[in-house]
């Protein structure tokens, strides 16, 4: 990567608001690549922390009725790109529990507000919670508050959290992260990969992943305390690019008003 | 059955009829027909309390004889009676020529008026529902006068026919200041649906008439010209419904038919308010009316150089204009060289462009002029739409209220102590002078408002721009700490 030419071209190329978007998937890229903050060798690795995960995941799985198959290591050349060496790539399924959703029997549904909200895609979601505008009194898959809450089909992809419980239809999966793992952490990292999700989907008009397809997709893992500090940087970084973004406009608009002004006494002076 | 309701059915009933083609057409007829009840309902009052009243109608033709009953003409035989006999009867009706003969009203009505619709029996159903209103009973006569009013407003929307009225609050605002005192006459030559006679013998009755003898004062004091057929049936009925007893001072005729010297001293006036037509229908004789410096195709300076000669010394006018008599060349400019030394032209208010939507869609601006002393100065009000609004339209009109703010800034009929504000700016007569009279001068704060002021927006920019370079280096440090 030639950063630096990146960086000698910087104020030629960072000049529109248009040029802002890709920054800011720039830098979450550099985020699950470990570029982003400096890694501390004193942070527990994560290997140490997947150990501790999957303790966790075996006795949650014992109180279930049907378990969870294993997922086999991770196959290094395959890999996408090298991370840190206190870093692991995981699979989904390692990091967190994923709940696929599925839609009830229509006659359930209402809009007067009686039973949990039921959310089913990408429509519903805003700005980080969705807002509800269909409920259901007999839901199959419920999220809880504070799971991720992403949209598997048309488009594959985009994310949510849920703020209470829900009912979950098909278009939707409920994923939540093991301890140890970081929800902020989760999402940035699955808005990084969403290009590489996407890409993977199956159909042409109507997009959508399978389960195998999301439990087994996978995401680099940084130590806790450094997922911790990229989840800061990140907000950081976000904030500086939104105020970017609005003074690029600001001055663009201000331009034309020059411009306008000039002409318009020029013309009829 | 209330007033509002009965209209709405006739217009129902009218639109079933091949014959009728359109909101104009629809206008016309209902007006004839109402016409004719009106006369009737007054005369049956006249007659009662006064000796030796006559009606100017045929008894055969008066609406008590054929149409009061219910059961009575309908179909084929009630159309051939219109057709055949009450309309060629009431187009020739034969008049005194005494003043207070409603003949003359009666006949110029019908002069030009047409039936246009082809079923007896809808006549019949319409006929009988016109019969549901007492134009004697004073509740009646003001509802349905609100309702023609609403009528003669929806002309807006009738394509053409939109150019017979003036907003109300334009009317009622110019009429406000002029304010015309019963004894003074008052004069449209282009009086369209009447609205300028109307809105003054409110504003007289409401502030000066006390006693019968102002009422009556106030009748003999109106002039009135309209070319049109329509719109002038539609205001002679307006007259009548504002309790004018003969409106046969409404002449259907042409101003400008007239040649400009003809006329003379004592046809001049003490008070002139009129918005003339603009964009020049008139046949190629009319221009050859006026003197040679006066000969123009565009109506509304025609009308603006016959007024100054039709205002007696001391008289007064407020007149709509077009932009384009603002800033007009050649002729134009004579005219208002003449009308700056002939009148103190003390005011000029300008009008959004959406005041005459969705009739048209052009600036106008009100003149307010006194006759016999040159112009020293002119003073410029600018009046914009309200915050709320983005423009005037038929359902969010223009209203009085909304030239309150004009009013204040008056400065009562002397215009004392009027202020330049963002609004109102004066221009000397030099001024207008060295730009060949032009008065089109646009409001000085506006136009750094809408362009701004280069030099403060270039130090907006300036500092816009800083903080852009301050967020980037921020960013770029990032960047290269990552890099690092």
């Amino acid at each position: 990567m030639n950063f630096g030419q990146l960086l000698t071209h910087f104020e030629k190329i960072v000049d529109t608001p248009d040029s802002i978007e890709r920054l800011r998937r720039f830098f979450l890229g550099l985020a699950v690549r470990g570029r982003l903050v400096d890694q501390n060798t004193d942070d527990e690795p994560a290997t140490e922390l997947l150990e501790r995960v999957s303790q966790e995941r075996k006795s949650l799985d014992q109180n279930k009725a049907r378990k969870t198959k294993i997922v086999p290591e991770v196959d290094i050349d395959t890999l996408p790109f090298e991370v840190p060496t206190q870093w692991k790539w995981a699979t989904v399924q390692e990091l967190m529990n994923v709940e696929m959703g599925q839609s009830p029997p229509s006659e359930y549904y209402n809009k007067t507000g009686e039973g949990l909200p039921f959310y089913q895609g990408k429509a519903d979601f805003g700005k980080r919670h969705p807002t509800p505008t269909s409920w259901c009194t007999n839901p199959k898959k419920v999220a809880l508050p504070g799971d991720i809450l992403i949209s598997v089909s048309a488009p594959v992809g985009p994310t949510n959290i849920a703020d209470s419980h829900c009912c979950i239809g098909r278009g939707l999966a409920a994923l939540r992260p093991y301890s140890g793992v970081d929800t902020d952490y989760v999402l940035l990292s699955l808005k990084a990969f969403e290009e590489s999700l996407e890409a993977i989907a199956y159909g042409s008009t109507f997009v959508a992943i399978t389960k195998k397809q999301l439990t087994s997709f996978l995401l680099t893992l940084p130590p806790f305390a450094e997922q911790q500090r990229i989840v800061a940087k990140v907000g950081e970084l976000m904030v500086l690019c939104d105020k970017l973004e609005e003074s690029l406009s600001i001055a663009a608009t201000r331009r034309l008003g020059l411009l306008d002004a000039l002409l318009h006494e020029a013309l009829t002076a | 059955m209330n007033v509002r309701s009965i209209v709405r059915s006739i217009q129902n009933l009218m639109r079933q009829d091949t014959g009728i083609d359109g909101d104009a057409q629809r206008i016309s007829q209902m007006c004839w027909m109402f016409f004719l009840k009106i006369i009737d309902d007054q005369d049956q009052e006249l007659e009662v309390m006064r000796e030796n009243y006559v009606s100017p109608i045929p008894s055969q033709y008066q609406w008590r004889n054929w149409a009061a009953d219910p059961e009575g003409a309908t179909g084929d035989s009630l159309l051939s009676f219109i057709n055949d006999d009450l309309f060629p009867t009431l187009k020739n009706l034969l008049v005194s020529g005494k003043p207070g003969d409603r003949g003359r009203v009666v006949r110029d009505v019908f002069e030009d008026a047409y039936n246009y619709m082809k079923s007896g029996q809808l006549m019949r159903q319409v006929v009988n529902k016109i019969n549901g209103i007492d134009f004697n009973d004073l509740t009646d006569r003001q509802h349905f006068g609100d309702i023609y009013e609403q009528i003669l407003n929806d002309l807006q929307s009738a394509g053409n026919a939109g150019e017979y009225y003036t907003p109300r609050a334009v009317t009622a605002f110019m009429v406000d200041r002029i304010d015309p005192r019963p004894g003074e006459s008052v004069f449209d030559p282009a009086c369209g649906t009447g609205g300028f006679l109307t809105c003054s013998l409110r504003h007289m009755r409401e502030r000066y008439v006390r006693r019968p003898e102002d009422e009556r004062i106030l009748q003999d004091s109106f002039r009135a010209v309209e070319k049109k057929q329509l719109p002038h049936m539609l205001c002679v009925t307006n007259m009548l419904l504002h309790g004018i007893e003969d409106p046969s001072f409404v002449r259907h005729d042409n101003t400008l038919a007239r040649p400009y010297i003809s006329w003379q001293k004592k046809e001049r006036v003490d008070i002139v308010l009129t918005n003339p037509p603009f964009g020049g229908k008139e046949e190629d004789g009319v221009e050859s009316n006026f003197p040679h410096q006066f000969r123009t195709k565009e109506t509304a300076d025609l009308f603006l150089a016959l007024i100054i000669r039709l205002l007696k010394p001391g008289g007064r006018a407020a007149v709509v204009l077009p932009d384009g008599s603002m800033f007009g060349e050649g002729v134009k400019t004579r005219i208002k060289e003449h009308l700056l030394g002939e009148c103190n032209l003390h005011t000029i208010v300008r009008l959004p462009s959406s005041v005459f939507r969705p009739y048209a869609s052009i600036g106008t601006n009100l003149l307010f002029f006194e006759k016999g002393e040159a112009t020293q100065c002119v003073w410029y009000y600018e009046h914009t739409v309200p915050e709320e609004q983005k423009a005037y339209s038929m359902s969010n009109p223009i209203l009085m209220e909304h030239l309150q703010p004009c009013i204040e800034w008056w400065g009562g009929s002397a215009r004392k102590g009027r202020e330049e504000t963002d609004r109102a700016w004066k221009v000397t007569y030099e001024e207008v002078k060295s730009r060949n009279y032009n008065l089109d001068f646009s409001n000085p704060k506006a136009e750094s408002e809408t362009h701004g002021n280069p030099d403060k927006i270039s130090e907006e920019l300036i500092a816009a721009e800083a903080n852009v370079e301050k967020l980037r280096d921020q960013l770029k440090a990032t960047l290269a700490g990552a890099y690092n």
